[in-house]
């Protein structure tokens, strides 16, 4: 074919959606190729990433008692990575059912309570982070994997990682945890292309609190566990620097926080107020809203995987909470971050008006409590919970094959 | 200076040879002729070969009405409304190939906004068909072995479904 021809071709083909070109791949030897090719695939989750500026989100819901066997790590880019039994990681591509299984770990009974994923675009791939203790009184033994490779390597951990657990939150190139919410807390960050630790300091906090993201920016909630009440507040506290928390001075600058819900996520519910959220681990793209719907190599496809876009409904539900209360919360800037820690923030209030609003999900670093939370309300979901657990059972299906 | 003389007129000519007049403030939209503008190549006509004069009346028509300027912020949300409903019957043409001509003459001069236009419009005709159908619409010659066919579409069998 004319290369003009192609390039023309190229241009129309952008414009569709996966699942399209899934099927124009079969139309002749160069389209094949086209399509298939690292340059097109990132054309085109570029093209729908600034086109469709939302993130879909991933449900992942086992019944409780085997929420151990299959657990989603975190997405990036669309592709989502997810471990088996804290031992064996896949990744996959719901938008291409792709599926890469992660290479197991020489170790033999590293049980990775760690973990995290994400793109980094200074190295152009993927990485897996986890960290396990080879035995209970040592220390944590932390091991990358580059998706292309598929192979581990050591990462040296310069700081005492004693107590850290659970999926990293990723935000602005490095995963970050959570570390001694009731003593000293510390944000502990993976700089993805570096590969190094750095902790960032918090004020003391009173209670358990949990991080997420919200755009490019990683913040603090206050998790509640019990049902809002009408008027109640939250509190949620940016931590914010233009690099996030991974910056290199380890300062935080202040900034004043726009107040938009989109993309603070959560893989467990955890600490959220709303009921239906508890039975629903529900995930989003690392918290950067300019995630596009689908893409060839990069994204998430219809979320449960039946092909009728049911799937959506949990985007657009998820869509609804997220825009509905845009620009609603009343903003203070009362710093109440001591002066012993090297961040600024600013607080902010919010006041609930009614309980769907509220589903906004919050991102837990401890996957440990998250789960007996769940637990707790499981006798008390309502049918909608239920229709919900169904789908995301054919979600684990798919994801399985 | 292209930039003092907004009345000018620019003649363009077609690959069969017809010519057509058109403002410079309008044309600009091509990239193509406004490089050449610039590099002072437009004294005489302009030589568009690729372009015949049905697709280049086409293009004319379009860029004038995107050169419509709005007077106020009022007449502007009006002229908006007015510019989509304009785009969406522009595409809706009668002979496929003029869409496709379209997209080649979009391209070849460099008209962002056109070249988008035709290429979704063609995206979304397409998303429908078969893939026999899609070979006939691009005008693309099978050069799959039988073999290797039924292995590509076995690969991606789920986006058949």
């Amino acid at each position: 074919m004319k290369k003009r021809g192609l390039d023309i071709h190229e241009k129309i083909l952008l414009r569709l959606e996966v699942n399209y070109l899934i099927r124009c791949k079969s139309v002749c030897k160069s389209w094949n190729s086209l399509i298939s090719s690292d340059r097109f695939v990132k054309s085109q989750l570029k093209r729908h990433s600034i086109e469709i500026g939302e993130s879909r989100i991933i449900v992942s819901n086992l019944a409780s008692s085997r929420q151990w066997e299959c657990e989603v790590v975190s997405s990036s880019n669309g592709l989502v990575c997810i471990c088996r039994y804290c031992t064996n990681f896949l990744v996959v591509n719901p938008s291409t059912r792709e599926l890469k299984e992660l290479i197991n770990l020489p170790e033999e009974y590293a049980y990775a309570s760690v973990s995290g994923f994400g793109y980094h675009s200074s190295i152009d791939d993927f990485k897996v982070v986890i960290g396990f203790k080879p035995l209970p009184n040592e220390d944590y033994i932390f091991k990358v994997l580059e998706l292309k490779t598929n192979i581990w390597r050591l990462a040296v951990a310069e700081i005492p990682l004693d107590i850290l657990d659970g999926n990293g939150i990723l935000c602005n190139g490095a995963i970050h945890w959570l570390r001694g919410y009731y003593t000293k807390p510390v944000i502990v960050s993976f700089n993805l292309s570096k590969e190094v630790f750095k902790e960032t300091p918090l004020p003391k906090l009173d209670v358990r609190w949990t991080l997420g993201t919200m755009k490019d920016h990683l913040y603090v909630f206050r998790p509640l566990n019990i049902q809002l009440e009408e008027n109640e507040e939250i509190e949620i506290w940016s931590l914010v620097s233009p690099h996030g928390m991974g910056n290199d001075n380890g300062n935080c600058n202040e900034e004043r926080v726009k107040r938009k819900r989109q993309n603070v996520i959560s893989p467990n519910g955890d600490g959220r107020s709303v009921k239906s959220r508890r039975e629903s681990p529900v995930y989003s793209d690392g918290g950067i809203a300019k995630k596009t719907k689908q893409s060839l190599l990069f994204h998430h496809g219809d979320c449960d995987g039946d092909g009728d876009g049911d799937g959506g409904r949990v985007e657009r539900e998820s869509h609804v909470f997220h825009t509905s209360d845009k620009g609603r919360a009343k903003s203070k800037s009362q710093s109440l971050l001591s002066s012993d820690s090297d961040c600024d923030g600013r607080r902010v209030k919010r006041k609930r008006r009614e309980k769907e609003r509220e589903s906004l999900m919050f991102h837990s670093s401890n996957r440990g409590r998250a789960k007996s939370k769940t637990q707790r309300h499981v006798s008390s979901d309502s049918d909608d919970d239920g229709r919900r657990v169904e789908r995301c059972w054919d979600l684990r299906t798919m994801l399985t094959i | 200076m292209s930039s003092s003389s907004s009345s000018k007129m620019i003649e363009l000519r077609s690959s069969d040879g017809e010519t057509f007049h058109v403002e410079e403030t309008v044309v600009l939209q091509s990239e193509t002729i406004k490089q050449m503008i610039d590099d002072d190549c437009a004294n005489a006509a302009i030589p568009l070969p690729n372009v015949t004069s049905m697709t280049l009346a086409k293009v004319i028509e379009y860029i004038k009405k995107h050169a419509e300027k709005p007077k106020d912020d009022d007449d502007k949300k009006v002229a908006e409304e007015d510019l989509k409903k304009f785009d969406a019957e522009f595409v809706k043409v009668d002979q496929e190939s003029m869409l496709f001509d379209l997209v080649r003459a979009a391209n070849y001069l460099n008209i962002k906004s056109l070249l988008d236009l035709t290429c979704q419009a063609v995206a979304d005709s397409i998303k429908d068909l078969s893939v026999e159908e899609v070979r006939k619409k691009f005008n693309i010659q099978n050069d799959f072995t039988p073999e290797e066919e039924a292995k590509v579409r076995k690969e991606n069998a789920w986006a058949f479904d």
